[in-house]
């Protein structure tokens, strides 16, 4: 249908974006693919080497999901922060990837979580990484015919991932002024193998800072300082690219974002049982 | 001189306890129905064209594409507008329905009318009108210099309105300690959760209005004005409102919504959107408090001098906001301040709740926390030396230029004996600050918990703790622009119905009128019903703003309810009680009864008496309508209420972000009518300040005025969940001589505290006075810069 009908056509998930974006005329489309129904689409799997997220799981279904995982209970940390109850019933994981808002909330963690996303076409799937996902504000790799199926966050096998999530917002409704994420992976030796960070709405696209990623790696998580984070959280926010709007200057946005990263990555260190000094 | 008798309001039967609000089931079901929910037989709909400019004149309007819209039916313009003023109450709009001339972006141009909602936005985007641009101005200050685009006919400014005491130069020799201050305050939006709407339907030459409104009779008053048709010929039936604190009086929408109806001769509405609510009906004015302060050694106050603008956008005409914070620090003996009111092309500006008392208020406090910084003395203690309490004088009164006179002819025109219970005017009557003061920090544990000014409570990483104390006071009514009346009939079964024009905004007034009546008739509260909203039934009243409901229009509804006790008792002394004297009788439980408890036997049901009434005159008179006997005291000039509220607040000063942590609201209203029913208020107040003081601003283009976040997720109110949810409210309840068993007025003086308490707390946390609203950015700033100065 979305191959019939061309740019006319879109995809209908949740609908709480897409209802605001047709309310404004950002968007007009006359066909609506509604795959709310599409229940294979709804699942959360936690395997071995990766988590599986189905584009159709309520937000409201990935908060409930805490328990499973604590990569999971990070991801539902972050629903939290989004929306309002309500609308999380309705709102989709997927829904929110494709809507590519610079300032969303899951976005930078699966970025930093080095997640890739499953898209589905005609002619079978094919991944992109989650940062190549975000082409520009409300523009994602997905191209007309095709929809995203899943979004897979790999797991180390000699090793293990902590993340964590921050942003500025206002009151406790709201979208975040900026925003950071970071996923640190130590090796059984007890050395940093990993470190994904994700910058959210300071750019049209989430920035990932693998100059700031290999600044850590390789150091033993023993030896991490409070310093060390602030440096490499300094690295990173050289990346930004933020502007001015009501919400918030562009300065803030700049000096803000390193220490969203920095207390991510402060956040990161101790769920590995590090103590920072 | 009328006793202060600290017993009234004890012991009541109705009066003082927490019932349910009457429409909480219409609520909570979703049935009761405001002006956007509300339609009437064949209506049509009206979309009003708005100015894309911020000052221009129309040259021409083209409609001839928009009438091949289907659907279409007509267009209003300036031309079938009479060119007449008309007025909103208390100078927060002044000017023609429509008169070719656009004051600021999105001020109102034209309207169509169509068949649907959707035909008549599209007509609306499809009219032609071409402007001749004007000038514009944006800021107060080039507004008032010479030279400037003038907005108004009048001038964009008036003479200020000011107040003067004492001789400032004395003031000044005597203080050790000055301190100066020059404060910008931004815009608040009232920001409606509910929107509204007006219908109007003419039948022959009568006009029905039905719109949500706190100000029927105002709004009733503003047809005539703005139409020229007699006041008999103008109906407005007022829907409850929701969340309106002050937008939803009479605005230019509705008289719009008037004239559109009679030009196309069907019932027209005219539903606003929400960014239309926000962008083009009314805001909090712009502020800016220039002025200084000095104290004694010892922490007394010696004067005040100030100069305080206020921006009123195209159409406000007001200049007198702010008097009540300086009466409430009237200790001191020598005073001048100026109100200067000036127009701007900014969108028109209006009260909203504590008008003056969130701005000159705040500015006000913070000077006096300066000064009891550079003394030593503590906040609570600083207050209570500096407050005024029952019996001292009220300084608003003094030299007011423009309505001191008012208030003297006002008075002069009451006979003497009708005066003689009156309290002693020009002074406060009950109440004030202290015992709030001293409940509160008792409560709160301030003495345990003050580390010191500029002192945090808590210090952990980013994270700095403050606790503060603000204090707020307000009038409870005016009767400048006349004095609300109400009436009470007594119905052939015994139950009542009051007919007061009051708003139902969600202070509960529906419910808490009806307790003050049921109260003085004996009759349970489920037997009075309420129509507030009604101009055909209900006496002209000044309706639901200067916090006056419970004050002035409550003193109305006692007043008509004691009107029909009278003469029920009357009736009965002669009927059924062997020509007793009345004053032997009274009511309890819908019954008549004698005073002397051992001659309770006899019981008289209401109905039975109102049965005697109708067979006596032949069933002529069926029922006892009621009224106010005697004039209501001038109660600017003597009654106040008071709020004192404490706060801690948790700053992370690498963020600049604010997290209230606990709160506690004292306030002093007199006799607490229903107590849920305030406390509600009062919370909602506290949120409401809290709100204004860290986050809510309107926030303007630059180059035209036009109001850039016009929406709920960029114009940020504080939910629930961002105030503590275990604030707590007390009571001291200091009852009025003259109010309705005692009670005063309560809705302003509670947000003008919240906002206070909020600001010191932040500068006891982190060292630094911010500037309101304290935004996490604008928190960041004020530290660097302080930061920077000490480098």
């Amino acid at each position: 249908m979305l191959a019939e009908h061309g740019p006319d056509a879109m995809i209908w998930a949740g609908g709480t974006d897409m209802t605001l974006h047709w309310q404004r005329e950002k968007v007009s489309p006359t066909v609506c693919v509604d795959i709310r129904d599409v229940s294979q689409l709804d699942f959360i799997e936690v395997g071995n080497d990766a988590i599986r997220i189905g584009a159709m799981t309520a937000l409201a279904t990935l908060e409930r999901a805490a328990g499973r995982h604590h990569i999971l209970k990070m991801l539902s940390d972050i629903t939290k922060l989004m929306c309002t109850p309500q609308t999380r019933t309705l709102a989709t994981v997927g829904g929110n990837m494709c809507n590519a808002s610079p300032a969303a909330d899951l976005s930078p963690a699966f970025v930093a979580l080095d997640a890739t996303a499953v898209i589905f076409g005609r002619n079978g799937t094919r991944e992109v990484t989650a940062y190549d996902f975000f082409v520009g504000v409300n523009r994602t790799a997905v191209a007309q015919d095709e929809i995203l199926q899943e979004v897979t966050i790999p797991l180390p096998s000699d090793g293990e991932i902590h993340g964590s999530y921050r942003r500025i917002d206002r009151t406790v409704v709201d979208i975040a002024l900026v925003n950071g994420s970071a996923a640190v992976t130590v090796g059984i030796d007890g050395v940093i193998s990993k470190v994904g960070l994700g910058l959210g709405a300071v750019a049209p696209i989430i920035l990932n800072a693998p100059d700031a990623s290999a600044a850590l790696e390789g150091t033993s998580l023993a030896d991490v300082t409070r310093d060390k984070l602030a440096e490499v959280a300094a690295i990173a926010a050289r990346h930004a690219k933020p502007i001015t709007d009501v919400r918030a200057s562009a300065g803030y946005r700049q000096d803000m974002v390193e220490v969203m990263l920095r207390r991510a990555l402060e956040d990161a260190i101790t769920n590995h049982g590090g103590k920072l000094r | 001189m009328a006793k202060h008798d600290k017993n009234i309001g004890k012991g009541l039967k109705v009066v003082g306890h927490g019932l349910h609000v009457k429409d909480a089931v219409e609520k909570v079901t979703g049935t009761i129905r405001y002006g956007v929910d509300y339609e009437v037989q064949n209506m049509v709909h009206g979309r009003i064209i708005r100015c894309p400019h911020p000052h221009a004149r129309i040259t021409r309007i083209d409609a001839s594409k928009a009438e091949d819209v289907p659907g279409f039916i007509g267009i209003l313009t300036h031309d079938d507008v009479p060119q007449n003023d008309w007025e909103a109450a208390w100078f927060n709009y002044r000017g023609k329905v429509l008169d070719g001339v656009g004051r600021f972006v999105g001020d109102d141009m034209a309207a169509v009318a169509a068949t649907t909602p959707e035909a008549a936005e599209k007509a609306a985007e499809l009219v032609e009108i071409d402007y001749e641009l004007l000038p514009a101005v944006f800021c107060m200050e080039e507004a008032r210099k010479d030279g400037a685009p003038q907005i108004r006919d009048e001038g964009n400014e008036r003479d200020p309105y000011g107040v003067a005491w004492g001789d400032v130069a004395v003031g000044k020799a005597a203080a050790d300690h000055t301190v100066d201050c020059d404060i910008f305050y931004e815009s608040q939006q009232y920001a409606p959760l509910g929107r509204n709407a007006c219908i109007a339907e003419w039948m022959g030459d009568r006009v029905n209005v039905i719109t949500s409104s706190q100000t029927p009779s105002e709004l009733r008053d503003g047809i005539h004005e703005a139409l020229g048709i007699p006041l008999s010929k103008i109906r407005v039936q007022a829907l409850p409102s929701g969340s309106s604190f002050g937008q939803w009086w009479s605005n230019n929408f509705m008289m719009i919504a008037v004239l559109l109806a009679r030009k196309v001769g069907k019932a027209v509405k005219i539903e606003l959107d929400n960014e239309e609510c926000m962008a083009t009906v009314k805001r909090r004015h712009q502020e800016r408090t220039r002025g200084s302060m000095g104290c004694t050694a010892e922490g007394e106050l010696t004067y005040f001098e100030f100069d305080h603008l206020i921006d009123n956008g195209g159409y406000g005409f007001k200049d007198d906001v702010g008097f009540f914070c300086v009466d409430m620090w009237g200790k001191n003996g020598h005073g001048d301040y100026q109100i200067h009111g000036i127009n701007t092309n900014m969108v028109t500006a209006g009260c909203m709740r504590g008008v003056g008392d969130c701005t000159l208020g705040a500015s006000v406090e913070r000077m006096a926390d300066q000064l009891a910084e550079k003394v030593g003395i503590d906040p609570v203690r600083f207050r209570i030396k500096n407050q005024i309490v029952a019996g001292d004088e009220l300084r608003m009164q003094h030299s007011r230029h423009n309505i001191k006179g008012a208030v003297d002819e006002y008075i002069k025109n009451v006979p003497e004996h009708l005066r003689k219970d009156w309290p002693e005017l020009f002074k406060l009557s009950a109440g004030g600050t202290r015992a709030l003061l001293e409940l509160g920090s008792e409560h709160f544990g301030w003495d345990q918990r003050w580390k010191g000014w500029a002192t945090p409570t808590h210090s952990d990483g980013s994270i700095r703790r403050g606790i503060g104390v603000g204090t707020g006071a307000h009038v409870c009514g005016v009767e400048f622009e006349g004095a609300s009346n109400a009436m009470v009939r007594m119905n052939p079964d015994g139950s009542a119905k009051v007919h007061a024009a009051v708003g139902r905004q969600g202070a509960g007034a529906e419910t808490t009128q009806a307790m003050v009546v049921a109260e003085e008739l004996g009759l349970p509260l489920d037997q009075v019903a309420i129509e507030t909203g009604d101009t055909d039934s209900c006496p002209w009243n000044h309706g639901s703003l200067a916090s006056s409901t419970m004050y002035r229009t409550g003193w109305a509804s006692r007043e008509a309810a004691r009107d029909v006790k009278r003469q029920l008792l009357a009736i009965a002394a002669k009927e059924f009680f062997d020509n007793v004297d009345p004053d032997e009788l009274d009511v309890d439980d819908g019954e008549v009864v004698h005073r002397d408890p051992a001659k309770h036997n006899q019981r008289i049901r209401f109905a039975d008496v109102l049965s005697e009434l109708r067979s006596e005159t032949l069933g002529q008179t069926s029922s006892i309508t009621g009224s106010p006997r005697v004039p209501m005291p001038p109660s600017t000039t003597f009654a106040r209420q008071f709020g004192a509220q404490f706060a801690e607040v948790e700053v992370d000063v690498e963020t600049g972000q604010i997290k209230l942590l606990d709160f506690l609201c004292v306030q002093d209203s007199g006799t607490v009518v229903n107590p849920q029913v305030l406390k509600n208020q009062i919370i909602g107040a506290a949120i409401c300040g809290s709100g204004f003081a860290i986050y809510e601003e309107m926030i303007f283009d630059q180059e035209t005025g036009a109001l850039e976040n016009g929406n709920l997720l960029d114009y940020k109110l504080l939910r629930c969940a961002d105030f503590p949810h275990d604030a707590e409210v007390l009571f001291v309840e200091d009852p009025d001589p003259v109010g309705p068993f005692g009670a005063r007025g309560a809705g302003e003086s509670p947000i003008a505290a919240g906002i206070a308490a909020v600001a010191q707390a932040v500068h006891n946390a982190i060292g630094v006075w911010v500037d309101m609203p304290m935004t996490p950015e604008r928190v960041v700033a004020a530290i660097k810069a302080e930061r920077d100065r000490h480098t």
